[in-house]
């Protein structure tokens, strides 16, 4: 694995590395992955078995269930909430861009 | 400058019709408090799990069905990996390897433009961006959604508008969806490239995001194929990006390359079961579908009516099932057609809530039957149908209350008919004479005279006695 | 244990509320030097009260009054949920996990919540953000994982039971590492609603207890179908079905992949005892090869990996969890969420995960893992038509001090090699005491059975615990640990 992989995977991931941990993480991986690629010599079958499927009767049926109190799912964000109005009931984050 | 094709793909997105959200039971609603449709499922809380809404795969078929799609007896739902404040598990979950619906399309102006897929998935969340911060609302995260995806078929932004049109439509008449761009329960994306005039080489695509309402479909596919001809033409290359339309100036404007580090890492949802769908599964949902647009359409012509007239009713399911229930009710096609663009549009058009009638076909056919039979004028049908309407009352209880059915006064007519035939002694002298035409003079003259107080025939009868006894 | 718990309460010979404190007596005095608990309950007095009443009004069900210990990966809307990671730190959920209101609803006591690897990701409790677990068994060493407070805390007697969960070994490792017995379930037979997801596919909720015969009372209270649960089949299991005569005439496999040259002396020496015993109870004891076995740890790694990876990107700090002082644009913000709130190992199989599954790499390992997974269900599959029940030891070793837990990650995730083929193939697994080693660690021995077969597998555990003589942790008799 590359560096440029590592960078690449570690924003793919949304986690931030600092430089010493990047190493870090990309000499595992190359101990993980030797162990990963011990696979690619063994056929595989197209025809494996996939476990499970459904029938259509068996799914949910279209009935409403009362929702949770929107206070008690805001309750445990950590958003900012002083900018807000009182009794509103968002979850914020400050910016996207 | 060269002449340049426009090459359009579509892809829609249309939410279900259903009582609850895809993968969870709150229910399935537009315009409430924020958050206040939610539950552990949809806002991503550790532990939820997403279990599949029956009806949501019910409609979906539907939708397939009546776009003639082939419709898949295994399907998978996958993993659509991201991270976006609107993505609640940071995933949506949708289909890619294994869709619902493969193939099938819609006949617009004699052209087939043929359809890739349809598959369901989940929507996201809606940003409210304000000055202090972004507020997220998950009310509409998980409501079901099905992506309609054409293949790159469209030649021009009128024949991209009609399709949506038609496929608008179809939709509305499937009970798959209620298609209201404006609350964004219908959206529209477009791909847009141009190749030139003649040739068959495809050019680069772009994809416009952020149409909203129906009339910026043909203004924003026509300013991005101007905008990718003229680059061409100076010499540039059109970039494959993601392009967003801003109403107020009609153009398109590059979003920001955000997307790079999309890789989206799609993979079967191990927490959905792949799903298998019988022959007779399909044909119970076929069998519950109400009569296509098309199919209509034939029938009506059948009918003999024009085919503006069969648009105009078809144009709204409403019009067209309650013009079925005239037809129905003994009413001639030709007739209740002219009844229904006439006296019911002309309501309707009017009216704010295009949601329902409330005029029923029942009263209505009772009204154009009084009228066949001259117990009220067409005009007091015009008046009965508007009070109806506005009003929210019965044909009975409107025709008492404004008075229109025509009650005969005798009297009133043979007075009528004596003032007449004393008036115009140099007519009567024609008649005596066998002059059969100037009857229809004195008819005229007694109807004038009347102003709708009696009908035609009585009129008629009373002058004839009168005229013969004179 | 439970059923002689049931009896005293049920004769009035003690109480909810005394036990209950009995137990959190202990847990003061103990678990300072064990830190099995995450958290204990502040209302569980109450609780035991609550209890209380429903004994004497006659209508105690099997573990009303029972003092239990639930996992930290389980939501309860009354105590925190941790899965002992920094990024829920304080998080209480909402609601309750099936399995917890299952066991609530039948009047059992919830003690408080048991230490884990974060996550569930590790095999020795040391990924912790809460501190290190230490076996009961004492010498600094580990109690296993990822469930190792569940497997100490039975061990030490801090709890009547415990729930733990089981990805790839993450509740037998531990029992076996503890001396207890922990139950597997069949994939599908317990609802997975409010366990914190860490391979969908593979993980299960299961029982820690002193014996099977406890493990199937409290399997009974929390499996059977769930709407909230699209995987879980609607299966039920019944405590009644377990029966220690079903050994007899039982044909039982060793599996020899997993008893190869990697499997420290003393253990496989341990298990072939046990197979003996198993012999003299009258089952049929034979030799079984399933060849893809040796390669399950691979491809249990980047399965469970892969979505680990997906399922743990909704710890963006946004709705919940732990949210960084430095607040920038969203991608920044999340992104030093996730990395002040995660540690390494969480890390290391997100990153795995996400690489599987790029476009790319997708078919060469997340697909080709999931085939392969397949071809291990066919051997399975195929032995299960000659045998009933498939036998190993639950770990090639017995637990071994802190410091030396392997720093080499897949040197590490080696010794996962005879748990994790179970996981893959969903099938039900038990793993429950038949020695100790030299220096006093038990070991465990592993029992697998065919699909819905938890009955059968626990029928055999219990047989064979039934002459087995446990030896106690020293701690538990004023020894040091």
């Amino acid at each position: 694995m590359t560096d440029i992989d590592i960078k690449w995977l570690a924003r793919l991931s949304r986690i931030k590395f600092s430089d010493e941990e990047l190493k870090r993480m990309q000499g595992d991986m190359v101990s993980i992955m030797e162990l990963m690629d011990s696979l690619k010599s063994l056929p595989a079958p197209d025809d494996a078995d996939f476990g499970n499927a459904a029938a259509l009767k068996e799914l949910r049926a279209d009935e409403v269930r009362e929702s949770y109190p929107p206070e008690l799912l805001v309750s445990q964000s950590a958003g900012r909430k002083t900018e807000f109005g009182e009794g509103e009931n968002f979850f914020t984050i400050p910016k996207i861009y | 400058m060269r002449k340049y094709t426009t090459v359009i793909g579509l892809e829609i997105h249309a939410e279900l019709l259903t009582e609850t959200k895809i993968f969870c039971a709150c229910k399935n609603t537009f315009g409430d408090a924020e958050n206040s449709s939610c539950c552990p499922v949809c806002i991503g809380l550790p532990g939820a799990l997403p279990v599949i809404n029956h009806r949501a795969v019910e409609l979906t078929v539907a939708a397939g069905l009546s776009f003639g799609c082939e419709i898949s007896r295994y399907t998978v739902w996958d993993r659509k990996n991201y991270f976006y404040p609107d993505l609640a598990k940071a995933y949506q979950i949708s289909q890619l390897y294994a869709p619902l619906c493969i193939g099938g399309g819609v006949t617009v102006g004699g052209r087939f433009i043929r359809l890739n897929r349809i598959h369901l998935e989940e929507d996201a969340g809606k940003l409210i961006h304000s000055r202090g911060g972004v507020k997220i609302d998950y009310n509409r995260a998980g409501v079901p959604l099905i992506e309609i995806v054409t293949e790159p078929d469209l030649r021009s932004a009128e024949e991209a508008t009609e399709f949506v049109e038609r496929v608008r439509r179809t939709l509305v008449y499937a009970g798959v969806s209620d298609g209201k761009m404006e609350q964004g329960s219908l959206r529209v994306d477009a791909n847009v490239s141009v190749m030139p005039e003649g040739t068959d080489v495809y050019g680069t695509r772009t994809e416009i995001k952020n149409i909203n309402s129906f009339r910026f479909i043909k203004s924003a596919i026509e300013f991005e194929a101007a905008r990718q001809s003229e680059l061409i033409e100076s010499g540039g290359r059109v970039v494959q990006e993601t392009r967003r339309y801003d109403e107020a100036s009609g153009e398109t404007f590059s979003m920001r390359s955000k997307e790079d580090a999309h890789d989206y890492r799609y993979f079967p949802d191990p927490d959905i079961l792949p799903l298998i769908i019988t022959d007779a599964d399909v044909e119970k949902i076929a069998s519950g579908l109400d009569e296509s647009p098309e199919k209509r359409l034939n029938r009506y012509a059948g009918y003999g009516i024009s085919a503006i007239d069969c648009e105009t009713v078809l144009a709204n399911k409403i019009i067209a099932d309650f013009f079925d229930a005239v037809v129905a009710g003994g009413i001639e096609p030709t007739e209740a057609v002219n009844a229904v663009k006439g006296e019911l549009m002309r309501c309707f058009n009017a009216a704010e809530n295009k949601d329902g009638l409330p005029v029923s076909a029942e009263d209505f056919i009772k009204g154009l039957k009084l009228v066949a039979e001259q117990k009220i004028s067409r005009n007091g049908f015009k008046e009965s149908v508007n009070h109806m309407f506005f009003e929210r009352k019965s044909l009975d209880a409107v025709l008492e209350e404004y008075k229109l059915v025509i009650k005969e006064d005798r009297g009133l007519i043979d007075g009528a008919v004596a003032a007449v035939i004393a008036e115009n002694p140099k007519a009567l002298r024609q008649y005596k004479d066998g002059d059969q035409k100037v009857f229809g003079y004195f008819v005229g003259q007694c109807a004038r005279l009347l102003k709708g107080a009696a009908q035609m025939s009585t009129i008629q009868a009373v002058l004839k006695e009168a005229l013969d006894k004179a | 244990m439970i059923k002689e718990l049931r009896k005293k309460l049920d004769a009035r010979k003690i109480s909810a509320e005394e036990l209950t404190a009995e137990y959190l007596k202990r847990i003061a005095g103990l678990d300072k030097s064990l830190n099995s608990y995450v958290s204990v309950n502040p209302n569980a007095a109450l609780a035991a009260k609550e209890s209380q009443k429903r004994i004497d009004a006659g209508k105690a069900g099997m573990l009303t009054g029972i003092p239990v210990a639930l996992k930290d990966i389980l939501c309860t809307y009354d105590m925190p949920t941790t899965c002992s990671s920094k990024m829920l730190e304080g998080y209480t959920p909402p609601y309750d996990a099936t399995v917890v209101k299952r066991l609530r609803e039948d009047g059992a006591v919830f003690l408080g919540k048991l230490n884990m690897d974060e996550f569930a990701m590790g095999a020795s409790t040391k990924t912790s953000y809460f501190g290190k677990t230490y076996n009961p068994y004492g010498k600094g060493c580990v109690p296993g994982g990822s469930s190792g407070g569940s497997g100490a805390a039975v061990a030490a007697e801090l709890c009547a039971a415990s729930l733990g969960s089981d990805t790839g070994g993450s509740i037998r490792q531990p029992a076996a590492f503890c001396g207890v017995t922990g139950h597997r379930p069949t994939y599908g037979l317990v609802s997975r609603f409010g366990g914190v997801a860490f391979a969908s596919s593979l993980d299960q909720i299961g029982p820690l207890a002193e014996s099977a015969e406890d493990c199937a009372l409290v399997l009974q209270t929390i499996a059977g179908g769930d709407i909230n649960d699209q995987t879980c089949a609607g299966k039920s299991f019944s405590a009644a079905d377990v029966d220690e005569k079903r050994v007899k005439g039982m044909k039982i496999g060793v599996i020899t992949e997993l008893m190869g040259a990697d499997v420290d002396e003393e253990v496989a020496a341990a298990v072939e005892l046990a197979v003996k015993k198993f012999e003299a109870l009258g089952a049929k004891v034979r030799r079984v090869s399933l060849p893809m076995l040796k390669h399950a740890v691979p491809v249990y790694y980047l399965i469970s990996s892969a979505e680990a990876s997906s399922n743990l990107s909704r710890f963006d700090g946004v709705r919940y969890g732990h949210r960084s002082a430095n607040e920038g644009v969203f991608e920044e913000m999340i992104s030093q969420n996730r990395a002040e709130g995660f540690g390494w190992e969480v890390k290391r199989r997100i990153m795995l995960g996400s690489y599987a599954l790029c476009s790319g790499y997708y078919d060469d390992y997340y697909k080709r893992a999931v085939k392969l997974c397949g071809v291990i269900r066919a051997q399975y599959a195929e032995a299960f038509k000659d045998n009933d029940l498939l036998v190993s030891p639950t770990a090639p070793t017995t637990a071994y001090p802190y410091d030396e837990v392997p720093s080499n990650p897949a040197q590490m995730y080696l010794a996962d090699i005879c748990t994790v083929s179970a996981a893959l193939a969903g099938l039900p697994s038990v793993s429950t005491p038949c020695g100790y080693s030299a220096a006093g660690m038990p070991i465990g021995l592993m029992l697998t059975g065919r699909r819905f077969d938890d009955a059968g597998v626990l029928s055999a555990a219990a047989a064979y615990e039934r002459d087995f003589k446990c030896i106690p942790p020293a701690l538990l008799n004023g020894g040091g640990l």
